[in-house]
């Protein structure tokens, strides 16, 4: 399940797949977790790009490898080759795109002809988009075949955890599961001689003067 | 296997059709294994299709081997050849004489065989409908019945009249479990499997109707491996996988070979468990991850924490106990402590200041987020440490800021409620130097209040080394 160049982890870890179609906010979703960035360019992935993720939790810490594949079919790569030993999946759509969800059920095929009975959560993202497409009433997909569904947004966090939280209880079968703050350890003593302080009061002065992404202002609550 | 009715032609990951309002989705709930209905196919398809004769020759001995290695194909004459419709007494006939051979064949070994008894039932079952059929049905088929049956004539004359067909259609009970419906038998396979199918239903011909209509071979199928499991368990799990097969594909009413090599040997067959398309695929899998079980976590709670002081709760001892869980899917583990106490890191320290806001980290020429959440300053509570900045997003509780504050940072102000300074994050494993990030509050009240207690506590180090020349006399200011 590893990669060659991957750290092995002496906690457990999971193949994590994240499918669905181009643009429904994969990467987005991957990204954000990553590094708390949302990223609003529009990159597609080529093949299969593979993140370890980290959670705490109550029950001790957890990785699930997330193994972001292509949405779009002209960049597939392998495709289904990438579910193997796929423990546990992410189907997302686009709320805003109605032929995103439909073509879940390809999905959730693909995926369930590799991975038998993996836990599968399926993500309606960008739910934060005043006039979606498909409401909340029209998915219907999950219940017919026992997946959880999540309206997401990556843009503004809503649910963003939960896909992994479902997962990861799925996965340790403790229903109580939940996630912990991560440890902060002691951090270094902030040494710095003069060059450098100088360099970063440059720095600080062009920082303080470009402004600060001003488009999530109603989410800081 | 249920999606298969989204479209199943139409290349991957490309609709066929735009959904909306007034035109949904289909419900893939609708019954998927639709059956079809009984229903005699008309004369002109009759003719098309060709119809093949079976006889047993000889009873089985052998109560392991096969039980259809018993049953012959027999050629069919030019009748079925030239498409004419063969009558139903003949192969009735066939029928009855071949059994009647055997019964008393195996009679004879009743004594010694316990399990002959299988076919012996059979055989007698199958007699007798034929002498029920025979009795009720109308005069000329019985009689011709009684005619054949008396010359024991295992092949027909090709030459019968087209409305006998359709009257011994009707006729139904005890006359069709020996007469083979192919359609356009091209492959051998299908022959053979028809065959089978078709001998296996003797054993219950008397719960049949109509078996001899076209388009219903599938259903049979299906009935015979339900009623029949007191034969064979192979030949069962074959013809039930035989009939998911049918039913993933739609093709209820093709009797083309989908279970070509099913039945032919003994049962044993190698390829059984691989025949299928994968939904039915419970003989094998590729990995042991993939089974789950609610029953069975698969990764235990660590049970660190509880005699180690705080300091120890990082990356170097979590989960020491349990490296190989990681991918044993098959190994319960149970929780030993199922709700303890979460180290935070934040034990000895005490927030002084909190609030919501976001984290931007500036790169590249640019601010990009790092996440939202709870800003802490933490002040130590023994003293000896330095304040700190903590900060995890909401949601998932990761860490996103953790920086000592330090004598000489600087709060700028910026627009939109924001402040930017200059810190070491370490948040992650590798070691970040200096960088600049930015915080961003609900409105500057809350700012003017976060600059506040950074001045007041980025000096307060008490009784240790100083790390700087330039940072004790701010601290003596303060």
């Amino acid at each position: 399940m590893a990669l060659p160049n991957q750290q092995t982890v002496d906690y457990p870890s999971f193949k994590l797949v994240i499918v669905g179609d181009g643009g429904t906010g994969k990467t987005t979703f991957v990204k954000r977790h990553l590094t708390g960035e949302f990223e609003k360019k529009y990159e597609p992935t080529i093949g299969v790009e593979v993140h370890p993720l980290d959670f705490f939790t109550n029950c001790g810490k957890i990785r699930f490898y997330c193994w972001d594949t292509a949405g779009q079919e002209k960049f597939g790569g392998l495709r289904d080759g990438y579910y193997i030993h796929g423990q546990c999946a992410i189907i997302m759509f686009d709320v805003t795109s109605r032929l995103t969800y439909k073509n879940v059920p390809t999905w959730h095929r693909d995926l369930c002809r590799v991975c038998e009975s993996i836990p599968i959560v399926l993500c309606g993202n960008k739910v934060d988009v005043k006039n979606r497409q498909v409401k909340a009433k029209q998915v219907t997909f999950h219940r017919k075949k026992n997946l959880q569904y999540y309206e997401v947004s990556a843009k503004s966090n809503y649910n963003f955890e939960k896909p992994f939280l479902y997962l990861a209880r799925k996965l340790a079968g403790d229903g109580n599961l939940h996630f912990v703050a991560t440890p902060a350890l002691a951090p270094p003593d902030v040494t710095i001689d003069l060059a450098a302080q100088q360099q970063h009061e440059a720095e600080l002065a062009a920082a303080a003067a470009q402004p600060l992404p001003d488009d999530d202002d109603d989410l800081i609550e | 296997m249920a999606d298969e009715d989204h479209a199943p032609t139409s290349r991957k990951r490309v609709a066929g059709t735009q959904i909306n309002k007034d035109n949904p989705e289909p419900d893939d709930d609708s019954p998927e294994q639709d059956m079809g209905t009984f229903k005699k196919a008309s004369e002109e398809v009759m003719a098309t299709r060709r119809i093949v004769k079976v006889r047993r020759q000889q009873p089985s001995s052998a109560p392991s081997s096969n039980p259809f290695s018993a049953i012959r194909f027999t050629p069919s004459d030019t009748s079925a050849q030239a498409a004419i419709p063969v009558s139903e007494p003949q192969p009735s006939d066939i029928m009855t004489a071949n059994v009647k051979d055997s019964c008393s064949s195996e009679k004879a070994d009743e004594g010694s065989n316990g399990s002959g008894k299988d076919a012996l039932s059979v055989a007698d079952k199958s007699a007798g409908s034929s002498e029920v059929a025979e009795t009720e049905k109308d005069e000329t088929a019985v009689k011709e019945s009684d005619e054949k049956t008396k010359s024991s004539d295992p092949t027909e004359p090709p030459s019968q009249p087209v409305e006998t067909t359709d009257k011994a259609k009707d006729m139904g009970d005890g006359s069709g479990e020996d007469k083979v419906v192919v359609r356009e038998a091209e492959e051998d396979n299908s022959k053979a499997s028809d065959i089978e199918d078709k001998t296996a239903k003797e054993g219950n011909a008397e719960e049949k109707n109509g078996v001899n209509e076209a388009g219903a071979e599938d259903k049979i199928r299906k009935g015979d491996a339900e009623k029949k499991d007191g034969d064979e368990s192979e030949t069962k799990d074959g013809s039930s996988e035989e009939q998911k097969d049918a039913d993933n594909k739609g093709q209820s009413s093709s009797p083309t070979p989908l279970f070509s090599f099913k039945n032919l040997s003994s049962g044993q067959n190698a390829f059984t468990g691989l025949a299928g398309t994968g939904f039915s695929g419970s003989s094998f899998s590729f990995g042991s991850g993939s089974k789950e079980s609610s029953s069975a976590p698969l990764f235990g709670l660590k049970t660190d924490g509880s005699s180690f002081p705080s300091f120890n709760i990082g990356a170097s001892n979590n989960g020491s106990s349990a490296p190989a869980l990681a991918t044993s899917a098959e190994a319960p583990k149970k929780f030993a402590m199922p709700d303890g106490p979460v180290e935070t890191g934040e034990e000895n320290e005490k927030a002084i200041f909190t609030a919501d806001s976001a984290l931007y980290e500036y790169l590249d020429g640019g601010w990009k987020e790092r996440g939202k959440g709870e800003l802490k300053l933490n002040i130590p509570v023994s003293g000896g440490e330095r304040s700190r900045l903590v900060m995890r997003a909401k949601g998932n509780y990761r860490l996103i800021l953790n920086a000592s504050l330090y004598e000489d940072m600087s709060l700028k102000d910026m627009d939109k409620k924001g402040v930017t300074f200059a810190c070491m994050n370490s948040i992650g494993d590798l070691q970040s130097g200096l960088a600049t990030f930015a915080l961003k509050f609900r409105d500057t009240g809350i700012r003017e209040e976060f600059k506040a207690a950074v001045e007041t506590h980025k000096g307060k180090k008490v009784a240790d080394t100083l790390k700087t020349p330039e940072n004790s006399p701010k601290a003596l200011d303060d």
